[in-house]
């Protein structure tokens, strides 16, 4: 549902339809900005990369190719940001491109439009303290799996197997709150 | 990683390439690759990524954060400044590719098709999926190659471009270090096997470059 609004909006703007570029940035203007925020903290450097992402957006929407837009502006946003932190000389760089893997599930569709916010940060704040930290290392700390190991001493097969328990444990929780 | 790698080593990857946890410089050509290929043929693994897309998903929403009104005004009158573009069909056609193609895990640029060399000399275009930067390079014979790139960024005291050669499955290949002249260009000469499906790329590294990449390759082409 929420992805043909997305793309409704999205077609909207390769048209040149500045009021759906209006709604879509209402509509994840609190994402990009957020994961900005949290891997950046200068809130002037994260409104930068949330005006650049949106502004490719806006000049280039075919660079989406599909799938959940939020799962791309977040990523998008999380690249642009990783840059600006790793070098002042990437800063002018435009956002990354993501790879898509694989077609967005439901689910996922599900955590960027459907669930409260709330119910995301409880279950993020529910796991245990050891999921969340190697979680959290790699994704707002740009680190590697490796890096996270060496970072917390801890085997690299001990930190795969936490951060499986936790996206595990994401997912379970997720699900318990959409089916209730 | 070497020889060919087990469904549960492929199922790692899987999930921690779409957390965004593995690493992105040229040494996982391979390994991305193998994740790529093995995903179309197993269910348990794209069940692996869904799985990492959901996590991924919810963690991203759980720093949602509302930014201050202004950005808001500020973009809005940025985008009224910033006219549409309306790009040749072409021109479009060019950036899907390049989107398609080019992504954080740089195996996916060996995939792409730059057009076709249309006269001798070149032998791989290099583009730029995150700058306005692009190349050429010429194999005039032997294992010496030109490379002449155009539109580059100047770089702050401390930092170079360098040069990489990835032959086929083998690890990036240290090539030399250069600046931009004031024009944005360089022309640099390096040494590489031309050999099918060979992968030139450049990144940014610290002076005096690097023995194996730390930074993203933000040009790359391969040999067709
Ligand atoms: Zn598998």
């Amino acid at each position: 549902m929420s992805r043909s609004v997305d793309e409704g909006l999205l077609e909207r703007i390769a048209s040149g339809d500045a009021t759906a570029f209006s709604a879509l940035y209402d509509r994840y203007a609190d994402l990009v900005y957020g994961v900005a925020r949290r891997i950046l903290r200068s809130p002037e450097q994260a409104q930068d990369v949330t005006q650049s992402v949106f502004l490719k957006v806006w000049s280039r929407p075919q660079l989406f190719t599909g799938g959940s837009f939020g799962a791309w502006a977040a990523r998008v946003a999380r690249n642009a940001s990783l840059d600006v932190v790793r070098s002042s000389a990437v800063r002018l760089r435009e956002p990354e491109i993501p790879a898509t893997l694989a077609a967005a599930g439901e689910l996922e569709e599900t955590v960027f439009a459907d669930v409260d916010r709330e119910i995301i940060v409880r279950a993020v704040a529910g796991l245990p303290e050891a999921e969340r930290v190697v979680i959290e290392q790699a994704y707002f700390g740009g680190l590697t799996y490796r890096q996270v190991a060496e970072r917390l001493d801890t085997p690299l097969g001990t930190v795969k197997t936490r951060i499986r328990a936790g996206l595990q444990r994401l997912r379970g929780a997720l699900q318990e709150a959409v089916t209730r | 990683m070497s020889g060919i790698a087990s469904h549960d080593e492929l199922r790692d990857l899987a999930m921690l390439y779409t957390l965004g946890a593995l690493e992105t410089n040229l040494a996982d050509c391979a390994e991305a690759r193998a994740i790529e290929a093995h995903l179309h043929e197993c269910d348990a693994c794209r069940d692996e990524v869904a799985l990492a897309q959901v996590g991924t998903a919810m963690i991203a929403r759980s720093a949602a954060e509302a930014p201050p009104q202004e950005l808001k005004q500020r973009l809005l009158a940025a985008v009224a400044e910033t006219p549409r573009r309306h790009g040749s069909g072409s021109n479009i056609a060019r950036w899907t590719a390049v989107a398609a193609a080019i992504t954080v895990l740089i195996a996916f640029a060996m995939l792409l098709r730059p057009h076709q060399p249309s006269e001798g000399p070149v032998a791989i275009y290099l583009q730029s999926a995150t700058t306005q930067a692009s190349g050429v390079v010429r194999a005039p014979g032997g294992d010496a190659m030109t490379v002449e790139v155009e539109h580059l960024a100047a770089l702050p005291a401390g930092e170079v471009y360098q040069l990489w050669s990835i032959a086929p499955g083998a690890k990036p290949a240290p090539g030399p270090t250069f600046t931009a002249g004031s024009q944005g260009t360089a022309h640099v000469t390096m040494h590489a096997s031309p050999e099918k499906g060979l992968v030139i790329a450049v990144t940014i590294e610290p002076a005096g470059g690097s023995q194996a990449p730390t930074t993203r390759p933000f040009l790359t082409g391969a040999l067709q």
